[in-house]
């Protein structure tokens, strides 16, 4: 929020029908959704018929979120398991390097995709409806991608590579991803047939895995050839069969390596400029690749769909013992060679390569995967260390952009119907997540009690004692307007909100003046120390223990509650008359229950509160508090 | 690889309201699964999502005698509560009836009773907002005589008793109110409003601009102190000097400061700062604010007429003459925009 700034980014979109003639307004749903309508300040008394059309009409939008596809599911909860885990990774070894655990999950999260994809493709060949199945191919689009620059981003960012050369990484990340030409030299080898040169794709492919480092491949490729036995093919099996490989672990020092490769490939390039391979067009072509010729990577550039299909190759016959912080002249090169513009993903690979981050990141958020991308990839790379982004201030910004990656991309779950935990556990790992989940995890909308009480579970999870608390008077407040006093007292004790249970509970009393039972009765008995947060839900859980002892015959006790009911003056108004009538039976009893003490407590109540009952029902009662103060007169109750 | 780039896709659903006139408000519940409307026809309809992405008509009533300008929900805690304005100089309390969970379909329209008529007012009554939860039941009403009143039910049980707590005269045009969300209690964050006014600007085509350039500030911040017990008005907003139509204070997220998205010829968003207690004057009030423009946006290139936050205050939908539509979102280090037309 520091620099607010306009960004020239604006999607403009044309409204489905010229409805809105002048003026409009717009109101924020949840989420991503809101509607506009057409407004006017000034009050239209005269309403002509061309408003009339118009003024009527809501348009709801709706953002479409690719994430909340069902299928898109499963890559959603299982990246959160993942994300938490590498939490749990950083807090565990604040201070030690744990490149091999960031490998593990970041590797972790590679098979994610996998699997995403390898289920999109299924679904893609199982859907017949033609849309549906469009759809299916975008998002498979999307995750190829994806796939494909966290690969390369492992490979550059995360893995650990022995002696920091990168060649073989790089190699296997080409194949990976381009593995066109290796079906073919597989189709190839199985047939094995003399003279396969005939197949349209024979030398195209030689050459593939020629660019792909796979000289064993492309040696046993060539052995098919008819003119196999002639020096020219000889020759060439040669050169590539002596072609150094380095290892860090065959012994010998870059420098050694770095030599007797430029001694192989001088050898090459004699062997061209001498013209041997001049009959063989083809053959000298695949010399010229060796030997790191441009013009013959340019040549070949056509038949690959992308520059960095050919990247490994380039870098392999150029400069073999490059480290990860040396691709960036490779890919300049290899971006040359492109022919037109490059695209989203080329803009993406070549930023990587170049250890330009920031604008890896910059890319990616641009993906429509709703920042799942963006945010994982960031917080991995922010874990290891790698990540490293100045403002124009040169402070450090890393960390608060993977902040507001993560609170966006858990304030969007938090909007879907099912994915709001997992939503959450993003906002809660982040430190200005606790507010934005607050607002948001209340406002869920809750339609059943086991979603709501699943709300609050969740926010007693994080601390989020506040939203527990709201969730809960509003069940309170709903079981109230559709009558049920009990859930309604049920949740307001939960909510501990005085106001709730003080509404329930007048609403449950007066219910029981009209005639109806005492609500919820159990659990007013074991309520405990809940009572006591309003004194009206107090007088409703000692009214419901009166009936109980009444019930089972417990008369003295019964009195005994009774007349501190009356005397500690919590009744509300309407209840009197019913809690001074529940003494009539008790000074009625065989035995009295009520001693002499109580009855002028009693009658001095009666007297105050005479307003509140009709004149027989007083009359009636004092008749009966004078009989029990005769019987109590001389013997009294004994209390036991 | 034109499919890779996020293109935002926006599902969009037409309603029709059948309101006989302009609607004017457009009201979304708490969670975001009611709608009122409201209109110069002087019906408020209250709309229920099906469960399935559309919208269902529950309950329409006529409201008022007047055009209904605003319409405004109670926090869910206090039941199915509406709040209305109209220019027929009342402010109206709405309560729904009736069994409000079982499932629509079965059900035909709800019912809405009106608990209380606020008729303090002597002209149209222009805007009416619930107050934030924490401070009890309150509402808020300004009018287009510039008195901005606060409400209190004392009972929450008692939709029908509301008590006239605080009348503030501003004695400019009001046309517009906004609660700061803001959730902290401590004394640093007192309750606190803002209102914007619509008075045109005559002072300027006069030409006596030397006096009264004070008089055309338009956004006003209105703080209650718990020691006198009154609304006092503690900032005039320097910044805003032409009419204002809307404002809305951007939800809390924890911040020092506050946000005021204002629609006024642009949209601007200004930041509110607190100055700490020491360096302001308790009693004199004379500063208590840092303001500052965050940000002034002209796209609209006329006159806005509403702004509208989401729920974690990162979007900014803003409308205006030019019949656009647009978002703004503010992104680590960038506001951008998305417009529609």
């Amino acid at each position: 929020m520091e620099d607010i700034q306009a960004v020239k980014r604006v999607k403009t979109f044309i409204l489905p029908d010229k409805c809105f003639e002048n003026r409009v307004a717009c109101a924020w749903r949840r989420g991503n959704k809101f509607s506009i309508y057409p407004r006017s300040q000034i009050p239209n008394k005269t309403t002509s018929e061309s408003d009339n059309k118009t003024a009527d009409k809501i348009l709801v939008f709706n953002q479409e979120i690719l994430l909340f596809t069902p299928i898109l599911r499963k890559l959603v909860n299982e990246a959160n398991g993942t994300f938490l885990s590498l939490k749990k990774v950083t807090e565990t070894s604040k201070n030690t390097e744990n490149q091999v655990e960031y490998l593990k999950l970041s590797r972790q999260y590679r098979s994610i995709i996998r699997v995403c994809i390898e289920n999109l493709q299924e679904a893609g060949e199982k859907e017949e409806d033609a849309v549906a199945r469009n759809n299916l191919l975008s998002y498979l689009t999307i995750f190829y991608s994806i796939e494909c620059i966290w690969h390369l981003c492992e490979i550059l960012y995360i893995d650990i590579i022995p002696g920091d050369i990168v060649l073989p990484f790089l190699l296997e990340w080409v194949r990976f991803h381009f593995p066109h030409h290796e079906q073919s030299a597989v189709q190839l080898l199985e047939s094995c047939e003399r003279g396969s040169e005939d197949n349209p794709d024979y030398w195209d492919t030689v050459v593939g895995m020629v660019v792909q480092g796979r000289v064993d491949v492309a040696r046993a490729l060539l052995k098919l050839h008819s003119a196999v036995d002639t020096n020219e093919f000889k020759l060439v099996d040669n050169s590539l069969r002596s072609m150094p490989v380095y290892s860090v672990y065959s012994g010998i020092s870059t420098g050694e390596f770095t030599i007797s490769w430029k001694h192989w490939q001088a050898e090459c390039r004699s062997k061209l400029s001498s013209r041997l391979l001049a009959h063989q067009p083809q053959l000298e072509l695949i010399m010229r690749i060796m030997t790191g010729d441009y013009s013959a990577f340019e040549s070949i550039r056509g038949k690959y769909s992308s520059w960095f299909d050919v990247l490994g190759g380039w870098v392999m016959f150029t400069t073999p013992w490059a480290r990860r912080r040396e691709l960036g002249a490779a890919a300049a090169a290899c971006a040359g060679l492109a022919v037109g513009g490059g695209g989203h993903l080329d803009v993406m690979v070549r930023a990587a390569l170049e250890g330009d981050l920031y604008l890896v990141i910059h890319e990616i958020q641009q993906m429509a995967d709703n920042g799942w991308f963006a945010t994982h990839l960031t917080d991995v790379l922010l874990q290891c260390g790698k990540l490293h982004i100045l403002d124009k201030h040169q402070t450090d910004v890393t960390s608060r952009l993977r902040d507001s990656l993560v609170l966006e991309y858990g304030s969007l779950l938090l909007e879907h119907q099912s994915l709001w935990p997992v939503g959450l556990s993003y906002l809660a790992s982040v430190p200005d997540g606790a507010r934005r989940a607050e607002l948001m995890l209340e406002r869920i909308p809750i339609r059943t009690e086991g979603k709501a009480l699943r709300v609050v579970a969740e926010a007693k999870k994080y601390g989020l004692l506040g939203v527990a608390q709201s969730v809960c008077s509003c069940m309170s407040a709903r079981a109230l307007s559709r009558g049920a006093a009990g859930a309604a007292l049920a949740w307001g004790a939960r909510a501990r909100s005085a106001a709730q249970c003080a509404r329930a509970a007048h609403r449950a009393l007066r219910a029981y003046c009209a005639g109806g039972a005492l609500p919820a009765a159990d659990l007013l008995l074991t309520a405990g120390a809940t009572l006591l947060v309003d004194d009206t839900l107090l007088l409703l859980g000692k009214y419901c223990d009166f009936h109980r002892l009444y019930k089972s015959r417990e008369f003295k006790k019964a009195a005994k509650l009774l007349v501190s009911l009356i005397t500690s003056n919590i009744a509300p108004d309407y209840f009197w008359a019913t809690l001074l009538l529940d003494a009539l039976p008790l000074l009625e009893t065989e035995e009295p229950v009520l001693s002499a003490a109580d009855s002028y407590e009693l009658m001095l109540c009666l007297e105050l509160r005479a307003a509140c009952l009709a004149r027989p029902q007083a009359e009636l009662l004092r008749l009966a508090l004078a009989r029990n103060l005769a019987r109590t007169a001389l013997h009294d109750v004994q209390h036991d | 690889m034109s499919e890779l780039s996020s293109t935002n896709l926006f599902e969009s659903q037409t309603i029709i309201a059948d309101h006989k006139d302009l609607i004017h408000d457009v009201a979304y519940d708490f969670y975001g699964e009611r709608m009122a409307t409201c209109s110069s026809d002087q019906y408020v309809k209250v709309w229920d999502t099906d469960g399935q992405g559309g919208w269902r008509l529950t309950a329409s009533w006529k409201a008022h005698h007047g055009s209904v300008w605003k319409v405004t929900w109670a926090h869910p805690e206090f039941g199915q509560v509406l709040a209305t304005c109209s220019f027929d100089r009342t402010a109206a309390i709405w309560e729904e009836v009736g069994d409000t969970t079982a499932s629509g379909s079965e059900k035909g329209l709800r019912t809405w009773v009106k608990r209380s008529n606020l008729v303090d007012s002597r002209t149209s009554v222009t805007d009416v907002k619930f107050g934030p939860k924490h401070l009890g039941l309150l509402l808020v009403t300004c009018s287009a005589d510039g008195i901005i009143r606060i409400y209190e039910a004392p009972d929450v049980m008692n939709l029908a008793q509301w008590t006239l707590q605080h009348e503030i005269p501003t004695k400019v045009s009001i046309s517009c109110l906004s609660w700061n969300p803001s959730l902290s209690r401590s004394n640093s964050n007192p309750p606190m409003l803002a209102v914007g006014s619509d008075e045109p600007n005559i002072a300027n085509a006069i030409g006596t601009q030397s006096d009264k350039v004070a008089c055309n500030e338009k956004v006003f911040i209105y703080e209650y102190s718990e020691s006198s017990r009154r609304w006092t008005r503690t900032e005039c907003l320097s910044s805003v000097v032409e009419p204002v139509n809307d404002l809305a204070f951007a939800p809390n997220l924890g911040r020092s400061f506050h946000l005021l998205a204002v629609a006024t010829k642009d949209v601007r968003i200004i930041k509110i700062e607190p100055l700490p207690e020491s360096s302001s004057s308790t009693n004199g009030g004379n500063v208590r604010f840092k303001s500052e423009v965050m940000a002034a946006f002209e796209e609209h290139c006329s006159c806005v007429w509403r702004v509208s936050w989401n729920i974690t205050g990162t979007l900014l939908a803003s409308s205006g003459d030019d019949c656009c539509v647009r978002l703004w979102k503010s992104e680590y280090r960038a506001v951008r925009g998305a417009s529609r037309e």
